[in-house]
């Protein structure tokens, strides 16, 4: 049975390097040829998760070693959409987006298989789940491209990426929106509420809040509105960090959601 | 009318902004803390004010200004904010003062077995009330991943004890000494009598060979208003992102085509 756990490994292992090769093509010009190494990448993290799940008998989205081998399976579609949205190919950023993910998955954490504890055991389990890192991967997206619009010195530039922030901003929020929803849906389940003050839960509300001025901060002129909305985008995107990982992680923040190690 | 529009359209990001540094605060402060604080008389008025400030956005919305995606979305929240109120213990307590009700809020229930109970305890210590019935434990399940399941886990990281899988527990309702209700008890699956939610709460073997169970009871005032505001939130929030520039951009094709 070892036998599957050592082909995810090895399948996520040559995954990483195929989207680090991309990357290095995509900075080198090789757009093409950076496209197909991102495709391989995207199929051997595909195959690891379909393989991890046969493996596990269930969905693989319980423990930070599963959630980060199926967002860096995600970036790719990810990146795909977003291209759509921004009319260009999918660049440095959305390959680098995809190494970055599943650098976790290869080097930090365990990737022993745990049984599912019997609160998880629920069909709003993938749904809830699934909803919140598709959000996150989005809103990550929206928040490289913020950053990068405000380091641009022409006003054309900064108008544009502020453009293609508020385009992703809008395509995330009703995903993340739809997470919230669910996960409190299924608090009041489990739980006996659908809100539980827990710390994971102040770090989402927070994160969702910010994402929310976002989309919604009014300014006098256009400029200063997409300078706004690109900084609450960063914002948002630390706050994803923590929501993700310092929530899980740190033992100041233990509370309900703390099966999620 | 516009004036009042453009204060709100400032003020409320400004608003959200502020919640999100006060909720980044109540993570580091524990959920019992924040849950005080959210239950709070002033947390309580401050939601109220929100409340109006929402309702006047809707009212903005609904004269003149067309824009049903943004007036569902103050809708749903105007309604998840209501559905809070209606079911935080702070509104209970004032009702049941007003009343003369001393139904509990909320508490936990332990049942062995051997008798019926009504008293709920806090986490604390102490009863808080008494349920209007008496509720009996009929029969308790559990389920433990059994080996099969674990085999596929690589060796060296099994506990000697399997973990558990699955648990549920009957319960019978009792008034006026009649079984009027009752059923299963599940892990995500509550059971629903007259205002209250009874939950799963954890388990415990007793030397004896008997068990002893303990219920999360909890009353469920405002939970559809709740969950009608987040469906109207989520619907309003995808009309307009997704709805409303997608039709935009159909009326722009159709003149573009058209004439």
């Amino acid at each position: 049975m070892n036998y599957y756990a050592y082909s995810v490994d090895i399948l996520v292992s040559i995954a990483w390097i195929a989207y680090l090769t991309a990357a290095a093509l995509k900075v080198m010009v090789a757009r093409k040829k950076g496209d197909v190494f991102f495709a391989l990448g995207f199929c051997l993290t595909l195959a690891a998760v379909i393989i991890r799940a046969l493996l596990v008998r269930r969905l693989p989205m319980q423990g930070m070693y599963e959630i980060f081998l199926i967002m860096g399976a995600a970036a790719y579609p990810v990146a795909l959409t977003v291209s759509r949205i921004t009319g260009k190919k999918p660049g440095f950023w959305d390959v680098a987006l995809g190494a970055l993910l599943l650098s976790p998955a290869i080097f930090v954490f365990d990737p022993t298989p745990r049984p599912l504890p019997p609160v998880l055991n629920h069909w709003l389990f993938g749904p809830h789940v699934a909803a919140y890192l598709l959000g996150y991967l989005i809103m990550f997206r929206a928040g490289i491209l913020a950053f990068n619009s405000l380091l641009c010195d022409s006003g054309e530039a900064l108008d544009k990426g502020g453009q293609e922030t508020r385009k992703l901003l809008i395509l995330g929020m009703p995903i993340l929106t739809l997470g919230l929803a669910l996960g409190a849906y299924w608090g009041k389940l489990a739980w006996g509420n659908y809100w539980n003050w827990d710390p994971k839960e102040m770090w989402a509300m927070a994160m969702w809040l910010v994402f929310a001025a976002a989309l919604y901060c009014p300014a006098p002129s256009c400029r200063k509105r997409t300078r706004r909305t690109a900084v609450l985008a960063i914002l948002g995107c630390a706050l994803i960090l923590c929501t993700l990982l310092l929530a899980n992680l740190s033992k100041l923040f233990e509370g309900m959601h703390s099966y999620a190690k | 009318m516009i004036k009042i529009k453009n204060l709100i359209d400032h003020t409320l990001p400004v608003v959200m902004l502020l919640l999100a540094c006060f909720c980044i605060y109540c993570a580091f402060i524990g959920a019992t803390r924040t849950g005080d604080i959210f239950e709070s008389l002033p947390m309580t008025l401050l939601c109220v004010m929100l409340m109006v400030i929402l309702a006047f956005r809707c009212l903005i919305c609904l004269t003149g200004h067309q824009e049903p995606g943004f007036l569902m979305m103050c809708l749903g929240t105007l309604l998840i904010l209501f559905g809070f109120l209606l079911g935080s213990e702070t509104v209970f307590q004032w009702w049941s003062h007003r009343t003369g009700s001393k139904l509990p809020f909320e508490g936990y229930l332990v049942l062995d077995g051997t008798e019926p109970r009504a008293a709920l305890m806090r986490v604390t210590g102490g009863v808080p009330g008494y349920l209007p019935f008496k509720v009996s434990l009929k029969s308790f399940e559990v389920q433990l991943y059994s080996s099969p399941e674990l085999r596929r886990i690589p060796p060296g990281t099994e506990d000697s004890k399997p973990p558990l899988r699955y648990y549920s527990a009957e319960i019978s309702i009792i008034e006026n000494g009649k079984n009027v209700a009752g059923g299963k008890v599940r892990i995500n699956r509550p059971l629903r009598h007259n205002a209250y939610h009874f939950y799963l709460h954890s388990h415990d073997h007793r030397l004896n060979g008997g068990n002893l169970v303990t219920f999360y009871v909890r009353t469920a005032r405002g939970l559809r208003t709740v969950y009608t505001g987040l469906v109207l939130l989520m619907f309003g929030l995808s009309w307009w992102a997704w709805a409303e520039p997608l039709m935009g951009r159909c009326v722009e094709r159709k003149s573009t085509t058209c004439y």
